[in-house]
């Protein structure tokens, strides 16, 4: 075989860009021929020793949790060395607290069973905030609606959040949905609030991250634990997530998998 | 011959390769404190532990790249001892002298090992000679292990025609190749 068009079937099978009768040709020609096999090696041994650990993005993916958790460990740090003489009296109190309430519960105290809802509670974060899912200022009456309808929510005022946001023609507004579906989901209405976050995940792609993490919570409280965390292992492997939701997604499947 | 079995712990080498952050997470939240209490136990700080974690990660990523890599243990006990070696070369480096290192894992896989320490030798072979090449070579082959097209090449660096730059990328990687056979160590490598 001539070098040149030898070195071109390399880099193109190398590649992957040898398909069909090609490819089988050249694995043939593999099987029989061990120094051209040798000098596949050589070629592919080469171009993954010249592969920047820059251009890993699963090495770049480490290297952010361990800026992130520099970061965290910087925080720490300086809020430590501010809080240490107050942390030590708190400590002190909770310990006695905890030796007292023992003293009264026993020893189920010490390792609480969490109930999905607890756990749900405990983990769901902050509402959806109005000014995070909306990207430009309105001035329409839409606007003004959506505010009212948040603020109920932010005062838990879940019925009379639904009554304002219900207002809104569905299909105009994503946001005034998602209001409604965390709004059900609070008020233990669950069905309805799967099928509004379903319809934002569908049809709007902008909040789609937000409605995922409200139907894996939802389908949590439901006590559907399968589904969550289907829910929760997709939002770890989106690519277009937030670190953070990532985080919270990953540390929420850490706890169910428990 | 008898065919090696994957480990069922193959899950983190497709995670690696896949770039999957469940993964990611689970590999740094598992075995990252374990290595940088091997770090810093034998005389490294934080820093040096995560250089040492994210060295091996590399190692391990372009071992995996290799269509005949198969994990056939678990994971943790392949990159402990790649993490081990990649820091006793730092301590060794650092002091000039032989360096032995407290080690609190009763295992090390002196086959993983030993073809860790081969294939890091070659590679860095392989990298002395591509710095031996002239700036257009070198640049041309990282274009084209870039998987960037040759049309966008010959723009890039100035060639007439995507088949010139074709010609030209061939006589660089020709090249290359006859410098790393050429050197002695290739020969006592393969």
């Amino acid at each position: 075989m001539k070098e040149e068009l030898k070195y071109e079937l390399i880099e193109r099978y190398l590649s992957g860009d040898l398909s069909g009768q090609e490819l089988t040709d050249f694995k043939q020609q593999l099987d029989q021929d061990t120094d051209l096999k040798a000098e596949v090696e050589l070629h592919r041994d080469i171009e993954i020793a010249m592969l920047d650990k820059e251009k890993i993005p699963f090495i770049n993916r480490i290297n952010n949790y361990h800026e992130e958790q520099f970061q965290q460990e910087k925080t720490e740090k300086t809020t430590g060395n501010k809080k240490i003489a107050r942390r030590r009296i708190i400590s002190f109190a909770v310990a006695i607290a905890a030796v007292l309430l023992l003293a009264f519960f026993g020893k189920n105290l010490l390792v609480p069973d969490l109930s999905p809802a607890q756990l749900s509670e405990n983990t769901i974060g902050s509402m959806p905030s109005l000014s995070a899912l909306r990207s430009t200022d309105g001035g329409n009456i839409n606007d003004e609606i959506l505010e009212k309808g948040f603020n109920e929510l932010d005062k838990g005022n879940y019925s009379q959040a639904i009554t304002y946001l219900q207002e809104i023609p569905a299909g105009t507004e994503a946001s005034a949905q998602l209001g409604i579906g965390y709004a059900y989901m609070q008020e233990g209405n669950y069905e309805q609030a799967i099928s509004i976050f379903n319809n934002i995940r569908k049809n709007s792609p902008e909040i789609k991250d937000t409605a995922d993490w409200y139907l894996a919570h939802t389908y949590l409280r439901q006590g559907k634990k399968a589904d969550c965390v289907k829910i929760l292992k997709n939002i770890t492997l989106d690519k277009t997530v937030t670190q953070k939701r990532q985080k919270q997604a990953f540390d929420l499947l850490k706890s169910i998998e428990k | 011959m008898e065919q090696k079995k994957a480990h069922k712990e193959s899950f983190y080498i497709e995670g690696m390769l896949k770039d999957d952050p469940f993964i990611g997470r689970e590999i740094y939240d598992k075995f990252y404190p374990k290595i940088e209490r091997l770090v810093t136990l034998n005389s490294g700080g934080k820093t040096d532990a995560r250089d040492v974690f994210q060295d091996a990660l590399v190692v391990i990523y372009k071992k995996a790249l290799k269509p005949d890599f198969i994990l056939t243990c678990p994971f943790y006990n392949f990159l402990y001892p790649i993490c081990k070696y990649i820091w006793l070369k730092k301590l060794t480096k650092k002091s000039r002298s032989e360096v032995t290192i407290q080690d609190d894992a009763g295992f090390i896989d002196e086959a993983n090992i030993e073809t860790v320490i081969h294939e890091t030798e070659r590679h860095r072979l392989y990298r002395e000679k591509f710095a031996q090449l002239g700036e257009k070579c070198q640049a041309i082959i990282n274009l084209v292990f870039e998987k960037k097209k040759m049309r966008e090449i010959a723009e890039l660096l100035g060639y007439n025609n995507e088949k010139t730059a074709k010609q030209q990328h061939y006589k660089c990687k020709q090249k290359l190749i006859k410098l790393v056979r050429e050197d002695v160590r290739f020969s006592e490598m393969i």
